[in-house]
């Protein structure tokens, strides 16, 4: 951003919205340096998106979440938005999602504020250019301070690159986005695993957990999903801290004896002590970045052979429109 | 290898396994961590983290089924735990500001032990500890271990925010926070180092198995030593 050459920028920040960011594919392999996933919170609608311009799916996009930026074009640029339900506009004129558009040079794109779903995603002809680490794509070390703070600012100019596109366009059109994708509401039913604390999965602990619904707090972001239980009485008195820390993942859900119990988001840290109750399934994880503030959320518990074959099956439902598309 | 270990799925396309009776939890984890490299250059595993006292590893199931995942696992795990601890990859001193101002839980440390707060700096202080693994977060280091008087369990519920260089206390473990980050370990000190080298090949000053001595310094020292770090 700051340190973009400004010969190559195609999108001028007009206004940055709430908290807007560049995100690429996600980092694989470098949890055991403490490497937390990274890329987009959604990356199957992120997948979506560059998938509709001819993009690989992991080309970077432009991350919007609750209130998106207004940005000014400084050339003819083509670009698509597919996630949250948000008002798009170009120069005034209503944006759908989902749907390729063009922006002509001067331009003015303004994505406004989600209404279901938290998160929306800019995709532009050729990706966006995002500062490299060398080892670990994108997210830029520049200072201990603001490791994890490459907001956008007034005034960054955001790169286009230059990238291939994937190998066979997939013609997308709405029916087969909305089989990939559900619709987004305020309630959110996600499919879970026992974590390895979980306590003995008697009936009484499933119908415990399976029937508690949990209020998403407003101190939530890529890192983890703060989730207040209603209805359910925290009595998980086998459950108490590991003795040591230990791995977890996106979609691990912490319950600190006593606290809030938290759910690891796509930024979450690779090592935790508080007992890791639930594990989300794979093919639910992008969700989890759409959970907003006052959104409410359920589980519903698997056992791991019916978990795998929901892997399996997804998997290959997604990759029949996005090819190189994987969950995990 | 004499430590027993269990092994459980963690996510349906991986494995945990916990190492059991451990008469050594440095030497335990930082094994853990040196297998955690090794298994990392293997193309079916798609990350592996190690813990203190286990390690969790997830497959690419477009590479190998969940049997053999497991089977793999299984036998990776019971060759690779050594006994004999390799020596230290270098020695490294951090200077750590334990005042008030950047050690927030010093003084709880120090009612909860009955200790002066000087008596535990020096506790801190004196005693080279390892580091053991990295995780958490990108270049966080657990060391350990330290002198027992100086063991104090995590916080009930962690903080939303704990500044970059803290110094944390989580039982027998001492720790460093490479960023702000949300954490949970009681702080007594800061560090003004730079955990985290921008733009290098190894962006961490630390890995596993190296040996540190923290140094204290006053808020002078800290300050200046923070200046000529940023300039």
């Amino acid at each position: 951003m700051r340190d973009f050459v400004p010969s190559k920028a195609i999108l001028k920040v007009l206004s940055p919205g709430l908290q807007t960011s560049l995100q690429g594919s996600h980092r694989a392999g470098l949890r055991h340096q403490g490497f937390p996933s990274g890329g987009p919170a959604d990356h199957l609608s992120a997948a979506i998106a560059n998938s509709l311009l001819g993009n690989e799916i992991g080309a970077t996009v432009l991350e919007c979440s609750m209130s998106g930026p207004t940005l000014q074009a400084m050339g003819d640029i083509r670009a698509v938005l597919s996630g949250a339900s948000v008002d798009v506009s170009v120069d005034g004129i209503p944006i759908a999602l989902d749907e390729p558009f063009t922006i002509k040079k001067d331009g003015i794109l303004k994505i406004g504020a989600c209404e279901t779903g938290l998160r929306v995603y800019l995709a532009i002809e050729g990706g966006f250019v995002a500062p490299l680490l060398k080892r670990a794509q994108v997210m830029p070390i520049t200072d201990r301070r603001n490791f994890h703070q490459q907001i956008l600012q007034n005034g960054d100019l955001l790169m286009q690159g230059d990238l291939p596109g994937a190998e066979t366009l997939v013609a997308l059109d709405n029916n087969s986005i909305s089989s990939l994708r559900p619709s987004y509401s305020h309630d959110w039913l996600l499919r879970a695993l026992p974590g390895p604390e979980c306590p003995p999965l008697g009936e009484d602990f499933r119908s415990l957990i399976q029937s508690a619904s949990f209020d998403v707090q407003s101190d939530s972001n890529r890192m983890g999903v703060r989730l207040m239980p209603y209805s359910l009485q925290d009595n998980f008195d086998k459950v108490s801290d590991l003795a040591f820390s230990g791995a977890v993942y996106p979609g691990t859900l912490q319950w600190p004896v006593g606290g809030t119990p938290i759910l690891l988001g796509c930024d979450g840290q690779t090592t935790g002590g508080y007992p890791r109750i639930l594990q989300v399934l794979t093919v639910d994880l992008p969700l989890i970045g759409q959970l907003r503030p006052k959104d409410r959320v359920w589980f519903q518990i698997v056992d791991n052979q019916e978990a795998q074959e929901i892997l399996r099956i997804r998997t290959l439902m997604v990759q029949s429109a996005l090819p190189n598309f994987t969950f995990c | 290898m004499n430590t027993n270990f269990q092994i459980v799925p963690y996510t349906e396309h991986g494995f945990l396994v916990r190492f059991l009776g451990i008469k050594d939890v440095i030497k335990t984890g930082i094994h853990a961590a040196l297998l955690a490299q090794k298994m990392n250059e293997v193309s079916c595993w798609l990350d592996v983290t190690p813990g203190v006292d286990s390690l969790a590893a997830r497959f690419d199931p477009d590479k190998i089924n969940y049997g053999d995942a497991r089977i793999a696992f299984e036998k990776t795990v019971c060759v690779s735990i050594g006994d004999v601890l390799p020596p230290p990859v270098k020695t490294l001193e951090i200077p750590v500001c334990y005042e008030e101002k950047y050690g927030p839980d010093l003084k709880l440390l120090s009612e909860q032990s009955g200790q002066s707060e000087q008596k535990l700096i020096d506790l801190h202080t004196y005693k080279p500890v390892r580091v053991i693994s990295m995780g958490f977060a990108p270049g966080f280091a657990y060391l350990g271990s330290v002198d027992e008087q100086l063991q104090l369990p995590r916080r009930r519920s962690p903080r939303i925010s704990v500044p970059a260089g803290s110094v944390g206390i989580a039982d027998q473990f001492t720790g460093i926070y490479s960023m702000q980050s949300p954490g949970g370990w009681q702080i007594i000190g800061r560090t003004p180092i730079n955990l985290i080298i921008p733009n290098q090949h190894e962006p961490f000053l630390l890995q596993p198995n190296v040996e540190v001595r923290f140094r204290a310094v006053d808020e002078q020292e800290y300050l200046a030593i923070e200046q000529e770090q940023n300039r």
